[in-house]
């Protein structure tokens, strides 16, 4: 049952429904699928599980620097790597909203609702802005 | 080879578990190094997030408000990587509940749009500020949170059906309200965001805390929509739920920063995520006010170690 009395809407939250647990599904299985794979060691890591506890009570700055772990997207070129596989179902967990918000948009402009186009342009942008990494970095 | 033997080390891991829980808090607290196997942390912690996954639900908190506090001040891992994980905790959280809030119609896509935009921009300052903070300042400004939290959730009140007051200028241009059909009641309720200006505001300076601290911001987001905004309170509730999911950006500071270990992050949102589904079911049965009165009894204890460990004690 839909609490919504007005027919868009309810097409609207289901579209968006659909596609968020579509996303969130393949999320969960790459994180769990990855997460095995690195743990068991099946694959060779850029730093390896067991000498972890060496570096995570550092702060940040000095994690990436005594490891020599890139920071930012670099993790890409380093793919298959366990840790960089896991560091994929983690960007894609944080990427399903946008998914959510492109199929979205063509919903709002047939409407030509104004507000909720300008405003999902606008999720969507800062949603890129945040994870191109563009914004600076330093610690 | 390799991978068979450290299958038999995962075999394990259930039988250790009340060990390392014993034995990992000791030493954490000793502030040395612990002699735990690199293993024993991951299960550690998926144990300590299912359990607090199965009780943030009845408790209607987010898990980042818990995992924060709890893990920052009783594991050895750097605050930086705590709060990384503790975004991506309650993002998942959120997440996996949205989309059946979504077919029900506890969650409103036109409430939860412009308020996510505000959280997301604020959100990405507060992760910027909160990584340039010393760890001593970031305990102590977490503690100073986390206690006003426990502030909030004490003497805050629920209103189901704050009314149908007429929308102000704002909501009524971008339509933020709807029509929440009450099961209990067996009656369809009109309702409309109010004070909604204000409501933005306010939703701006969550956003800054949730970045900074990594807590996510259920915590904020339902007594701000339900008390402030006028809003139905299980519609609160759902598009608390359904405006966490959509603000990642703090997240991908952290991520982009470096600030996100896999071998933290996936047990905890996997652990998380199991124990929240058991807390689902737990919800129908369990006294939720006493759950609630735990939480905030865990949140002062986890509070007070931050703002203590901050201060160098």
């Amino acid at each position: 049952m839909n609490a919504n009395t007005h027919e868009h809407l309810t097409y609207e939250h289901l579209k968006y429904a659909r596609i968020l647990q579509i996303g969130v599904i393949v999320s969960f299985t790459l994180l769990a699928v990855g997460f095995m794979i690195y743990v068991l060691e099946l694959i060779p890591a850029h730093v390896p599980v067991s000498e972890l506890p060496r570096y995570w009570s550092l702060p940040v700055d000095q994690y990436l620097a005594r490891t020599g772990t890139p920071a930012g997207w670099a993790w890409l070129k380093s793919i298959g790597s366990a840790d960089s596989l896991n560091l994929l179902g983690i960007c894609l967990l944080c990427s399903v909203s946008g998914l959510c918000w492109l199929a979205l948009l063509p919903f709002y402009i047939a409407r030509r609702d104004l507000p909720y186009v300008l405003i999902t342009i606008a999720n969507i942008g800062v949603l890129v802005l945040a994870a191109s990494g563009l914004l600076g970095a330093g610690h | 080879m390799l991978a068979s033997k450290s299958l038999v080390r995962w075999m394990y891991l259930p039988a250790a578990a009340p060990y390392l829980f014993l034995g990992g808090c000791s030493a954490v607290q000793g502030g040395v190094l612990p002699a735990l196997a690199w293993w024993a942390w991951p299960l550690l912690l998926f144990i300590v997030c299912f359990i607090l996954g199965i009780i943030a639900v009845p408790a209607g908190v987010g898990g980042g408000v818990l995992f924060v506090p709890i893990v920052g001040g009783f594991f050895p891992f750097h605050l930086d990587f705590v709060r990384g994980t503790g975004l991506l905790v309650a993002l998942a959280s959120a997440l996996a509940a949205s989309p059946a809030l979504l077919r029900i119609g506890l969650a409103h896509l036109r409430l939860a749009l412009p308020l996510a935009l505000l959280v997301s921009v604020s959100s990405i300052a507060g992760a910027y500020l909160g990584l340039r903070l010393s760890e001593a300042v970031a305990q102590i400004s977490l503690g100073l949170t986390v206690l006003g939290i426990v502030v909030l959730m004490w003497g805050s009140r629920k209103s189901e059906t704050p009314g149908a007051a007429a929308p102000d200028a704002l909501s009524a241009a971008l339509r933020m309200a709807g029509v929440f059909h009450d099961v209990a009641g067996g009656k369809d309720v009109a309702w409309a965001a109010q004070r909604t200006a204000l409501g933005f505001f306010v939703f701006l300076v969550i956003g800054l805390l949730a970045g900074m601290f990594g807590l996510g911001a259920g915590w904020a987001n339902v007594p701000a929509l339900n008390l402030m905004m006028g809003v139905p309170l299980k519609v609160a509730a759902g598009s608390s739920s359904l405006i966490l999911s959509m603000t990642s950006s703090a997240a991908w500071v952290y991520i982009n920063e470096g600030a996100v270990l896999p071998i933290i992050a996936v047990p905890s949102v996997i652990g998380m995520m199991l124990g929240a589904l058991i807390g689902s079911r737990v919800l129908k049965v369990a006294n939720a006010a006493a759950i609630r009165r735990l939480v905030i009894g865990m949140l002062l204890f986890a509070g007070l170690r931050a703002l203590l460990k901050g201060l160098g004690y």
